[in-house]
């Protein structure tokens, strides 16, 4: 895998988000010669712990619990614990196991699904995020991966001048917003300049909290 | 799901069993050295009481970690018939961050084991089996493996496992009763939690 930078799109506090305008972020990407491809999605999903009984006191446990699982490596899924800076990864199979010893349960999931774009060293992926109980259109979301290298540090550069050429084309639009990176310390969680799963996995954590606490980026 | 049956067998014996393996076997034989953590969820957490175990393949030079839950055994009239105890088995492979993770989702460490010895692949009547020679250790200083000290000191723990699915068990059990048969005169095996004892001849406290 590449490097990934993830953007969310931020309309004016006073403009709700809909499809139409997906839509025509959609039309951005082929509109700056981007192929387009298959179908993706990923769901963040939240998890809180089971108390047996409320009389015995709160156990001694994490409080949130989050899952990501996804088209794109459909074999593994990715567990991640926010308050002690960790995120594991395992296979699959690992579901099974949680489902089995019904330690936690899940709360609610946010899941961002949509189209992927494929352009020279680039892959794109444009998605909407939706909550899983009313399927409400909780954002728009930008995924860019730079395929050639792992290095951060390298990949920067390159990005930097994609998404210059991406906001070139998407001002030429009618479109009132723009689109914010959402960028995880990385760092707390001991993951180094090497792009890898589990900071693919951090990123969309990240960004389903700012989702689901609503709380807007600036 | 799994068919498994286990034994006890003196070390004395174990070269004379393994070279019976060899030859029940072929050749197909790796080491073991496992770390095992079993870990159990705190008072008051979950729906249920629960116990997952992480287990450390030590063989590899980069240790790999697999989570494993082993459900209770199946019952009734049909699994007592059965010369295998058939049970769930499920298990993920998993980064080296498992412990801390588990230990912030709620679950403690119960004990650990060091696991050491060796494992035939072994395929009767078209079922392919795993049977493992171990010792089994203790580890009186949580996760040092250096002071790792045996439980059953002589003795080493024979473990037979097959393959098994809902519904699919009597071949695999059956794989597992002729295996038994061949390798009676080294070790008695049965379901796990029912003690067999030794074979007569090999009885280290003389009898049967």
């Amino acid at each position: 895998m590449g490097v990934k930078w993830l953007l969310r799109w931020q309309p004016p506090t006073s403009l709700p988000l809909t499809t139409p305008m997906f839509e025509e972020i959609l039309a951005n990407a082929e509109a700056i010669g981007a192929q387009q491809g298959g179908r993706w999605q990923l769901t963040s999903t939240l998890y809180r712990p089971i108390v047996r009984e409320a009389k015995g006191g709160e156990p001694a446990a994490v409080r949130d619990l989050f899952m990501i699982t996804g088209t794109e490596h459909p074999e593994k899924l990715w567990l991640v614990v926010r308050q002690e800076k960790q995120v594991l990864v395992a296979d699959a199979s690992l579901l099974a196991i949680l489902d089995k010893v019904q330690l936690y349960k899940q709360r609610t999931a946010v899941t961002f699904e949509g189209r992927v774009y494929e352009m020279g060293d680039f892959r794109l992926r444009l998605g909407r995020a939706v909550f899983s109980i009313n399927e409400q259109l909780r954002g728009i979301t930008l995924e860019v991966e730079y395929l050639p290298t792992q290095s951060s540090a390298q990949a920067v550069p390159m990005l930097t001048e994609f998404f210059a050429v991406w906001d070139e084309s998407l001002k030429s639009k009618s479109l009132l917003g723009k689109f914010v990176v959402v960028d995880p310390l990385f760092e707390e969680f001991g993951l180094s300049d090497n792009y890898s799963l589990q900071h693919m996995a951090l990123h969309y954590v990240y960004l389903s909290t700012l989702f689901l606490i609503g709380t807007r980026v600036s | 799901m799994e068919c498994i049956v286990q034994g006890v067998i003196e070390i004395k014996n174990v070269p004379g069993f393994q070279t019976l393996l060899q030859g029940l076997c072929g050749t197909c034989s790796s080491p073991v050295r496992c770390h095992e953590i079993c870990l159990r969820s705190g008072p008051n957490l979950g729906a249920v009481e629960s116990e997952v175990r992480l287990l450390c393949n030590l063989v590899e030079e980069s240790p790999r970690w697999t989570v494993q839950h082993i459900g209770s055994a199946m019952r009734g009239a049909a699994a007592e018939q059965l010369p295998a105890a058939v049970r769930t088995l499920l298990t993920s492979a998993v980064t080296e961050n498992a412990l801390p993770v588990f230990l912030a989702l709620g679950y403690r460490v119960d004990y650990e084991l060091l696991k050491e010895g060796v494992t035939f692949c072994c395929v009767r009547q078209g079922v392919p089996l795993d049977v493992s020679v171990l010792t089994i250790s203790k580890l009186p200083v949580l996760h040092d493996l250096s002071q790792a000290v045996p439980l059953t000191p002589g003795l080493q723990l024979v473990q037979v496992t097959g393959p098994a699915a809902p519904g699919k068990f009597a071949e695999p059990a059956a794989a597992i009763a002729g295996l038994a048969e061949h390798v009676v005169q080294y070790v008695r095996l049965s379901k796990p939690g029912v003690l067999a004892g030794f074979p007569p001849a090999q009885n280290p406290a003389g009898g049967a």
